[in-house]
């Protein structure tokens, strides 16, 4: 049984989260998980992406380390107001936190993946908060975009 | 009936004399936190600078390290630093923003694209991802070429690596900047 690693399983806890939400609240947001699909997705689409990852030794006399991952929520959306609605809503959404699940596929299925809860994901700072604007010459794609930046870690 | 004691209780002061002395410690102070903090913004500069160079897709044409060169530390007041100045940047490096958040910036209608070349100047082969764009003023010409961008980039967020991994040295390098004056006592 393929089990997906730490920062997969953050992602993936965030996707589920995320959609979670959006299927009970919203209706047509697309979330996705790579860049790529995000500019194929038909907008609004929360694409999700687990940036970066900083590590330090977590204590003396252990080989444990304490490490922060950098997430960011790229909101492409189809107006202003949407972008601004969506931002908001993730935000507070994600603020307290979320289920961490450790991912497997089950034998013999690389198109399913199994959640089992492990902890959480624990919001620790949010870096960003904002629209992106390229100016007057901007592609359709890059219309209306928002982008929040936050950290976590697994608790 | 419990029985009244009485103490006598003296209060020395050994290491601060009066008044002066305290300004004096503070002023100290205030200063190895200026350094610090001085200190601390050329290391967050020197990060950016990595996490650009380390995320390049193609190696770099001519200037070199164009934008890494234009991120320097701002000093904003005693005890305030910030790292790149947009104002300069929009001028000398205007992509620096659609680098970090990704995105496709289309040509106007009236630009015919960017001249330059790819690599040596030969024409770039399918496939052959990678090659360096050296831009070129004057003319189009043999060699030289008008390149139209016509596809979208990924953000290498730069700036949030760079925020996420000070957030999370900041604590550190305090730690040890107190723990080196305390034994350099």
């Amino acid at each position: 049984m393929a089990q997906l690693r730490l920062k997969r399983n953050i992602q993936h806890s965030t996707y589920d989260f995320i959609t979670a939400k959006f299927d009970a609240q919203w209706t047509g947001i697309n979330v996705v998980l790579t860049w790529e699909d995000a500019m194929q997705a038909e907008k609004p689409v929360v694409c999700i992406l687990l940036e970066s990852t900083e590590s330090k030794g977590k204590e003396l006399g252990s080989n444990n380390l304490f490490e922060t991952h950098l997430i960011i929520l790229d909101i492409y959306a189809k107006s202003r107001g949407q972008a601004m609605d969506l931002a908001d809503y993730i935000k507070n959404e994600i603020k307290n936190g979320y289920v961490y699940n450790l991912y497997s596929h089950p034998p013999g299925s690389f198109e399913s993946l199994d959640a089992t809860p492990d902890g959480r994901v624990k919001t620790l700072k949010f870096l960003r908060d904002e629209s992106i604007d390229f100016g007057d010459n901007t592609d359709e794609r890059d219309k209306w975009r928002h982008t929040i930046a936050y950290t976590v870690r697994v608790t | 009936m419990a029985k009244r004691q009485t103490f006598t209780v003296t209060v020395k002061r050994t290491s601060i004399k009066g008044p002066e002395d305290l300004m004096l410690e503070m002023i100290t102070a205030s200063q190895h936190i200026s350094e610090g903090l001085n200190d601390m913004a050329h290391l967050v500069r020197d990060k950016m600078r990595q996490t650009i160079n380390s995320n390049k897709r193609r190696p770099d044409s001519s200037p070199k390290g164009w934008l890494e060169k234009h991120i320097e530390v701002n000093t904003l007041g005693l005890m305030s630093y910030g790292i790149g100045n947009k104002t300069i940047l929009n001028v000398s490096a205007p992509y620096w923003r659609v680098l970090n958040d990704g995105g496709y910036i289309p040509l106007s209608t009236t630009e015919k694209g960017v001249l330059g070349f790819f690599g040596d100047g030969a024409p770039p082969k399918k496939g052959g991802d990678g090659q360096a764009w050296t831009y070129t003023t004057g003319g189009y010409g043999p060699g030289i070429y008008y390149m139209k961008p016509s596809k979208a980039i990924k953000g290498i967020r730069y700036i949030e690596k760079t925020q996420h991994w000070l957030a999370f040295n900041w604590k550190l390098f305090w730690d040890n900047r107190l723990n080196r004056l305390k034994w350099a006592k």
